[in-house]
């Protein structure tokens, strides 16, 4: 099944829930988010912030009502679909980062690269100029302007943590996903590290991206578009 | 490098202690099955080989012979006999009822490069040209003994090297190559062959041989080897009358196969056993390692999962580790079993006497190639069940994880 990623309305939520055998951990979530708009998901520890951003990002299967990703009900797309979704539509950044040991930073942004299928890479000569073959380039580009420039050939476990999530960052924007999912982006981090991570999440929202984060975060939750409160109010 | 190899090495790196265990262990399951193989198919092609171009049903020599060394011995390895018997008697035994045909040979000194062009040790044989069917059906010029061997003419055996040019030099005698005789698996593939007269006059003339003389008569009365066939149903009443001329060992061909294809039957049915243990041995350790593997990596595999990794490229991912440590393995295997295999054929000759016939480039390259599949098979299967379980890695277990490795 192809997938339109070119839609306006990015995700839409309705009555959206989830639960671990009899635990319910979100219940009647309903969000849109478009493209160029900018979702703070805010709440306690365990209200279900990093499930929902779970959900949304086809991590996780929901347990109750309805979602639909690029114009598409996730009920009717099969396994293939879903991963090309996740390929290519999504750009997650994870709390713990999740770099691989075993690469340097140029390599873990390009880690993606390596699962992309023959047909992917028609819907990425449409949305990246050059096409795959510019991705090596365009990754450098991301950590250079993320100031990792003289980080590019580390391993993970030579970086600091803000160094981790600008280059957790880099790989999630390399293919210019339509929505950017991120989980507590500036946890653990310094004042400066911070600030440069936001930037950049904010400056991809303004590029077209639709982005959606968790936050502890009052300043960060209240730069975004729209503000969800899940569990008790902060 | 590509990504697939990265990670590779590096789980090589992080993981040495197993990863080597696995290249060790299909190494040595190669190795031994390569060389296991090797010998088998060299010893199975020689036996055939040497009872179809054996030649004679039955050979004679002084009975003194057979006081140090088997009959394999005496029939296959060409062990230079330096026992001799006069000529008469063959001319007595050819006269026997139920002999079809008889020729004599004439064994003298184990060659080496000190005294000729043959480089490795090689034995001297003087045939009658006259008599002989034995070596003609084995030459790569048939005419070339049909008016006989001229002194200063000689036959080469398959594995005899040194004659490269047609020439060479044979106990300070100029010789010519009248023929190349066709790989036998036995004694005669590194014999040198010439007529028996010369053969005997080279002998004469060898200062240590004297004590031989002296004890049986000069060498151009004497013979080493009576050779004959037996016509069809005559063969228990000829062997009475051969053993009624006196001191004579008899070694019959039929007999003598027989009991080596016995004994390397027993000896292949144990390296068979032997190679089928470590053949299981190996897809055990691969099972127990891919079955760890896919617990230990399965953040890994979940967040190549979360990052639009299909099952399928799952699954190609842990294929190609398996089969790259399982080709390192093999490679390596390939080599040490060749070694293996040079050290047994040593070890095997040098205890038993039997027929061997060094198998060719292209069935090595064949023996190769199917032990390799072979093994590359073992690590399909190890990796059946860890591939089921990474298949089925949700993309969710992601979010529990740290960093990767």
């Amino acid at each position: 099944m192809a997938i339109a990623f070119n839609t306006q309305t990015v995700v839409s939520a309705e009555g959206l829930g989830r639960s671990f055998a009899s635990t319910t951990v979100i219940a009647d979530v309903s969000l849109k988010l478009n493209r160029q708009s900018t979702t703070a998901l805010v709440g306690p520890s365990g209200s279900g912030k990093s499930t929902l951003l779970s959900l949304l990002g086809l991590l996780l299967d929901k347990s109750a009502g309805h979602l639909e990703l690029f114009g598409s009900s996730v009920e009717s797309l099969d396994a293939g679909t879903r991963a090309c979704c996740r390929r290519l539509g999504i750009g997650f950044v994870f709390q713990h980062t999740q770099l691989i040991g075993a690469l340097r930073a140029i390599d873990n942004v390009l880690v993606q690269t390596h699962f992309l299928h023959a047909e992917d890479r028609k819907v990425l000569m449409t949305r990246i100029e050059g096409g795959v073959t510019t991705l090596p380039k365009r990754a450098l580009v991301l950590l250079e302007a993320f100031g990792l420039k003289d980080r590019v050939h580390h391993f993970p476990h030579q970086l600091s943590v803000g160094q981790k999530r600008r280059v957790a960052l880099a790989r999630a924007l390399l293919l210019k996903p339509p929505l950017l999912i991120a989980d507590e982006p500036t946890n653990d981090l310094d004042a400066i590290s911070a600030q440069l991570v936001c930037e950049a999440l904010f400056s991809a929202a303004a590029d077209g991206h639709a982005l959606i984060f968790a936050t502890h975060d009052n300043n960060l939750a209240r730069r975004a578009d729209v503000t969800v409160s899940l569990g008790r109010a902060i | 490098m590509t990504f697939v190899r990265k990670l590779i090495l590096h789980n090589l790196r992080m993981r040495w202690v197993q990863s080597t265990s696995i290249v060790f262990m299909v190494l040595l399951g190669v190795a031994v099955l390569f060389a296991f193989m090797l010998v088998g198919r060299g010893a199975n092609d020689g036996l055939a080989l040497s009872e179809q171009r054996a030649g004679a049903q039955l050979l004679l020599l002084p009975a003194k012979a057979g006081n140090y060394l088997s009959d394999t011995a005496l029939l296959f390895s060409g062990a230079p006999v330096h026992h001799y018997m006069s000529s008469e008697l063959f001319e007595e035994v050819r006269e026997l009822e139920g002999v079809e045909r008889a020729t004599f040979q004439f064994f003298s000194q184990t060659l080496d490069a000190s005294c000729c062009s043959a480089s490795g040790e090689t034995r001297l044989v003087g045939i009658d040209a006259s008599s002989d069917w034995l070596v003609a059906p084995l030459l790569d010029d048939p005419a070339a003994l049909s008016d006989g061997l001229a002194d200063g003419q000689v036959i080469i055996g398959a594995a005899v090297d040194g004659f490269e040019k047609g020439t060479g030099r044979l106990l300070n005698n100029d010789v010519v190559v009248a023929a190349v005789m066709a790989a036998t698996g036995t004694g005669l593939d590194s014999s040198i062959v010439v007529s028996a007269d010369w053969a005997r006059q080279l002998a004469a003339a060898i200062a240590g041989y004297q004590p031989f003389w002296e004890l049986n008569g000069q060498p151009e009365t004497l013979i080493s080897a009576i050779l004959l066939d037996v016509q069809p149903g005559r063969e228990e009443r000829l062997e009475a009358k051969l053993e009624a001329l006196g001191d004579l060992r008899i070694v019959e061909r039929s007999a003598v196969v027989a009991q080596t294809q016995q004994r390397l039957r027993a000896v292949f049915a144990l390296l068979a056993g032997v190679a089928a243990v470590m053949a299981l041995a190996s897809l055990l350790q691969l099972c127990a390692r891919y079955w760890s593997l896919s617990w230990e990596r399965r953040g890994e595999f979940a967040l190549y999962r979360a990052l639009g990794a299909t099952r399928g490229d799952l699954r190609r991912l842990i294929c190609g580790e398996a089969f790259v440590l399982t080709g390192a393995g093999a490679l390596l295997g390939l080599l040490v079993g060749g070694g293996l295999f040079a050290l047994l054929l040593a070890q095997l000759s040098a205890a038993e006497a039997f027929p061997f016939l060094m198998p060719s480039i292209a069935v090595i390259a064949l023996i190769a190639l199917a032990v390799v599949a072979a093994f590359a098979l073992l690590a399909l299967l190890a990796i059946i069940i860890p591939l089921q379980r990474v298949a089925r890695i949700e993309p969710a277990l992601a979010l529990q994880q740290t960093d990767i490795g």
